[in-house]
């Protein structure tokens, strides 16, 4: 808790650290300042000192003691010689010796006065009396001092000399008192100002102490709040229930709270100033932990630093790694070294739960993805016995029936076509829940204008008036969308207006806008005068299989209960919401809003035109026709597998009666179906009065001659393929009609794929593993019966040879067919030596043929 | 010793002549805690026989700058064994002035004979003056300085 109590208390107030410092500064400054002060003070009064004027003083006084002394020399000298009139007796040094202690005296006094300034008269006065005394001097020197008469002027003139002695001693003594008292002045003024100036030091000392209290009982106070912060974050970091780990930049741990010791099962005495790394990060990620704190310390740069909650896993004390959620900061400590907050929480229990989350979710989509499945198999399985009862309904003799039997026939043959159309739109709405549509350019009104124009004979057998309206945008723009859902949606919503309508309007209404912020929008509306809903039931119109009970029986016949699902799902699809008004006996009205984004793309002539595009939202739907079971259902499990729907039909006269029952886009025609009618004549009949009399016909045939410049004008078919053909054949067939503008369909992206392998890998890709089994087996014996008698010579063998070509090229076999397809040729040409040459080969490959087959039922059914 | 016993050469020849203080030639007595035990009187050609100390100063008494030179005090007190105790100046006008032993160095003060090289008659304050460095030293800036720096100097008495 030391180390933490370190690492967690903020650094101290700089402010406070600076005024404290610069207080010391100002007191340091201060005493120099006074040192300085005393030191010249000290140094002026030396200067001051009294001694030389003290001493001048002295002597100028000592020139009238000496100028007194010098006069009674000589007036003792002149007393001497009145009185012995001898000469004998007297000294000449009586008068000498005080001269010279005078004029040495009176020189002193001339040093004195020279080179003052403002004592001209003093120092005039000085040199007269010296000019005199040296007359003196010489008068001393030379003349005769034991002749009265010379001491008597000695006397005279040392007498005249008395006034101006006086005067220089009174002026001179006058002049060193004044400059005395200058002096005593300026010492005093300097005195003065050296009290000033440590009475203004002493306060600013005295200032400075004050502020020095304050700020230290300031940073007493900061220093109790940060110790109070402290104990907070300690308390926090010791409660906390998350793990509080701080490392240094090198990932050394400086502290851990009690919840990393319970989340790690770690004591916190064993991971201070452990690495990080070695202790709590899992061995893989050690190398990244030490790159990356590298990088953080040349850069201080880490990506941690700005992210918040991030997930991750660490080790446990026991070297379990368990999942954390971790958020990461970083900050200097109070010495300035780098500190690497990290806050770690366990999420085991949360990982657990969301991966039984994520479980549960991927078995509800699981279970989805099975239900639409089921759907879709059902559905499709469904319609094939519906097909058979339709069919043979329409068989029956309707001709010398009883009436009441004649009601039952019709009343079968609508449940059989209600539970078709049922059927249809069940396996619609889960396609339409598994598949996303890219967004492709295309044209909504010409759209819209087109299925009018399909449904306008609908509607005038309900005695409807079809109204189309576009306002906002020309009916050519084109715009990137949805075209296939958004002709769903149409269709449907077209197609109950008019069912539900007796001889009134149905208009669709588009509107292209552009708002402010939200972009291009299209609304669209399609109000029908109809019976209307009922208020009560316009909550549940848009649920599965919701059929109104007040309809009559002869309009819920008209409609599956899935129309209004699976327009509502495709509106949603495109980013709307289809929403409906409706009032009984007046009509009603279903509109939506979808959002656009302008297509800049020119038309390109390489892309298919936007009314193919448009209708491949339609389900397009193939009839393959071949007496072969296996080369029917196999082409017709390729077309599905183009997103297609496909019906097959094992003769020219089930394809005739199919083509009668129902309208298929395209129909794929085996030419050669022996024993029966032939391809060329249920194409002559499909044209001649059935539903698909406009249908695309393409031609199936071995026979590479047939249609090979073009097809002869009579045979009324449209295109050719020629067999063998694998999946890859048939798609680009189709993509490539389709590019070339021939078929009004896209087919988006068909996939080229590589013919069928051997192994048959693809078959049971296409078909399924039973399936593919069953076709595999009728592959078998379709090439048993046909060598059985081809070697019996049997009538029969060469229509079986051929049957067994399309079987055995269809999946794959392609170096059998070619055998078999020579021995046909030898059989239909009656060469029976060459035929007999010819049968080893032919065992040999069937022998090959038949292992393969049987190696791949094993594979196969043994996954 | 050299040096002792030439000062007690000369001392003794001093001893002869009685000491005048107006005596033709002007001399030098030295008194009380002195080896000879009685009054030592040296006239300018005694102590010219001492080592001569020489130096360059301003005094308050001069105008401009001079140089003195003379025996020092020290070698003086020395050479006749003075005692330790302060010294007592007289002047030929009476003057007289005590002078701390602490004051006498052994360069300084000197017994100036000579002002610029030429011997100082009494008439300027000689032939016996004592002076001191002024200008080596503030020290010697003071009263006290000023007081003992004797001119005709004519006594020197060791107190005891």
């Amino acid at each position: 808790m030391s180390r933490l109590s370190g690492v967690i208390t903020q650094p101290a107030d700089l402010k406070g650290i600076l005024g404290i410092r610069g207080l010391m500064a100002l007191i340091a400054f201060v005493f120099l300042v006074l040192m300085y002060i005393a030191f010249d003070f000290y140094q002026k009064s030396q200067e001051l000192q009294t001694a030389k004027a003290d001493n001048r003083i002295w002597l100028i006084t000592q020139v009238e003691v000496d100028y007194q002394k010098l006069m009674e020399s000589v007036l003792r000298a002149q007393l001497t010689l009145s009185r012995t009139e001898t000469s004998e007796a007297f000294e000449a040094d009586l008068v000498t010796v005080p001269f010279d202690v005078f004029y040495s005296r009176i020189d002193v006094i001339g040093a004195l006065l020279a080179g003052k300034s403002g004592i001209s008269h003093l120092q005039g006065e000085a040199q007269a009396i010296r000019d005199d005394v040296n007359d003196l001097a010489t008068l001393i020197d030379t003349a005769d001092l034991t002749n009265i008469s010379v001491l008597t002027a000695l006397e005279t003139r040392l007498l005249a000399l008395h006034r101006h002695i006086r005067t220089l001693v009174v002026g001179t003594l006058n002049f060193f008192v004044q400059i005395s008292m200058n002096q005593r002045q300026e010492n005093a003024a300097i005195w003065l100002r050296f009290m000033i100036t440590t009475v203004i030091l002493l306060a600013v000392i005295a200032t400075a102490m004050l502020i020095a209290f304050r700020v230290s009982r300031r940073a007493a106070d900061q220093v109790r709040m940060v110790a109070a912060a402290a104990d907070t974050v300690r308390m926090v970091y010791e409660a906390s229930l998350s793990s509080i780990i701080s490392m240094d930049s090198h990932g050394r741990i400086l502290s851990f709270n009690p919840a990393s010791e319970q989340i790690f099962e770690r004591k916190e005495a064993d991971t201070i100033g452990k690495n990080a790394a070695d202790i709590l990060i899992p061995a893989q990620r050690q190398k990244a932990f030490h790159q990356s704190l590298e990088n953080f310390r040349l850069t201080g740069y880490h990506e941690l630093l700005t992210r918040g909650r991030v997930r991750s896993t660490s080790l446990r004390g026991d070297g379990t790694e368990f999942p954390i959620a971790m958020s990461v900061r970083a900050d200097k400590d109070m010495h300035g070294h780098t500190m690497i907050m990290i806050c770690i929480q366990d999420v085991s229990d949360q990982v657990a739960y969301e991966a039984s989350m994520r479980e549960a979710k991927e078995e509800a989509e699981r279970l989805a993805r099975t239900k639409s499945a089921f759907f879709a198999v059902m559905s499709h399985e469904l319609r094939t016995p519906i097909h058979g009862l339709i069919a043979s309904l329409d068989l029956i003799e309707e001709k010398g029936l009883d009436p009441e039997t004649e009601e039952l026939l019709s009343t079968a043959k609508d449940c059989a076509n209600r539970s078709l159309m049922q059927v249809n739109d069940v396996l619609e709405v889960t396609r339409l829940d598994e598949v996303s549509e890219p967004v492709t350019p295309f044209s909504p009104a010409r759209t819209v204008s087109r299925i009018s124009n399909e449904l306008r004979a609908l509607a005038s057998d309900y005695g409807n008036q079809l109204n189309l309206n576009v306002t906002g945008a020309m009916p050519d723009a084109q715009w990137l969308g949805m075209p296939q859902s958004f002709v769903r949606v149409l269709y449907n919503l077209m197609g109950n207006a008019i069912k539900f309508t007796k001889n009134g309007w149905v208009t669709v209404r588009l509107d292209f806008t552009e708002a402010e912020g939200k972009g291009h929008r299209l609304a669209v509306c399609v109000e029908d005068t109809g019976s209307g809903i009922p208020a009560e039931d316009l909550g549940n119109i848009f649920e599965v299989f919701f059929t109104n009970a007040h309809r009559s029986e002869v309009e819920r016949r008209k409609c599956t209960g899935l129309g209004l699902k699976i327009a509502r799902i495709a509106v949603e699809k495109m980013g709307g919401r289809l929403a409906v008004e409706s009032q009984v006996g007046v009509g009603t009205k279903f509109y939506f809003e979808i959002p656009l984004e302008a297509y800049e793309g020119a038309e390109d002539p390489e892309t298919v035109s936007d009314e193919t595009e448009a209708l491949k939202g339609l389900q397009l739907r193939f009839l393959v026709v071949d007496d072969n079971t296996t080369n029917a259902l196999l082409t017709a499990r390729m077309i599905q597998r183009l997103g297609f729907v496909a019906d097959h039909v094992q003769s020219g006269e089930a394809a005739v009666q199919s083509a009668s029952l129902r309208r298929y886009d395209i129909i794929f025609m085996d030419i050669n179906m022996p024993g029966g009618m032939d391809g060329l004549e249920a194409t002559s009949h499909i044209r001649n009065g059935t539903q698909c009399a406009a249908s695309i016909i393409v031609a199936m045939t071995a026979d590479t001659t047939f249609g090979a410049e073009a097809l002869p004008e009579e045979t009324q078919l449209d295109y050719v393929l020629h067999k063998p053909f694998g999946f890859a054949d048939l798609a680009s067939f189709l993509s490539e009609k389709a590019r070339l503008g021939d078929f009004d369909m896209l087919l988006e992206s068909v996939p080229v794929k590589e013919p069928l392998k051997p192994d048959f890998q693809e078959l049971f890709d296409l078909v399924g593993p039973e399936d593919g089994l069953k076709l595999l087996r009728n592959v078998r014996s379709d090439i048993d019966s046909a060598l059985e008698a081809a070697l019996t010579f049997s009538p029969e063998a060469a229509d079986l040879l051929h049957r067994a070509i399309g079987s055995t090229t269809m999946v794959g076999l392609l170096q059998f067919g070619l055998k078999l397809q020579r021995a046909e040729t030898l059989v239909r040409e009656d060469a029976q030596d060459a035929f007999i040459d010819f049968l080893p080969s032919l065992k040999a490959a069937a022998i090959a043929a038949r292992q393969k087959i049987a190696a791949g039922l094993s594979d196969h059914a043994a996954n | 010793m050299q040096r002792r016993r030439f000062v007690g050469l000369s001392a003794a020849l001093c001893l002869g002549s009685a000491p005048l203080a107006f005596a033709a030639h002007p001399q030098l007595c030295l008194e009380g805690d002195i080896s000879a035990g009685v009054p030592v009187c040296l006239d300018v050609e005694d102590l010219l026989k001492f080592p001569q100390v020489s130096f360059e100063t301003t005094t308050i008494w001069t105008e401009g700058l001079h140089e003195f030179s003379g025996p020092s005090l020290s070698s003086v007190l020395a050479a006749f064994e003075a005692g330790p105790g302060d010294l007592t100046l007289s002047a030929l006008d009476s003057y007289s002035a005590t002078l701390r032993r602490s004051m006498v160095d052994v360069l300084s003060p000197i017994i100036a004979l000579r002002l610029d090289g030429q011997r100082i008659e009494r008439r300027n304050k000689g032939p016996f003056w004592l002076m001191f460095p002024f200008d080596s030293h503030e020290k010697f800036q003071t009263a006290e300085y000023f007081a003992v720096s004797v001119w005709h100097l004519t006594q020197i008495t060791v107190q005891n």
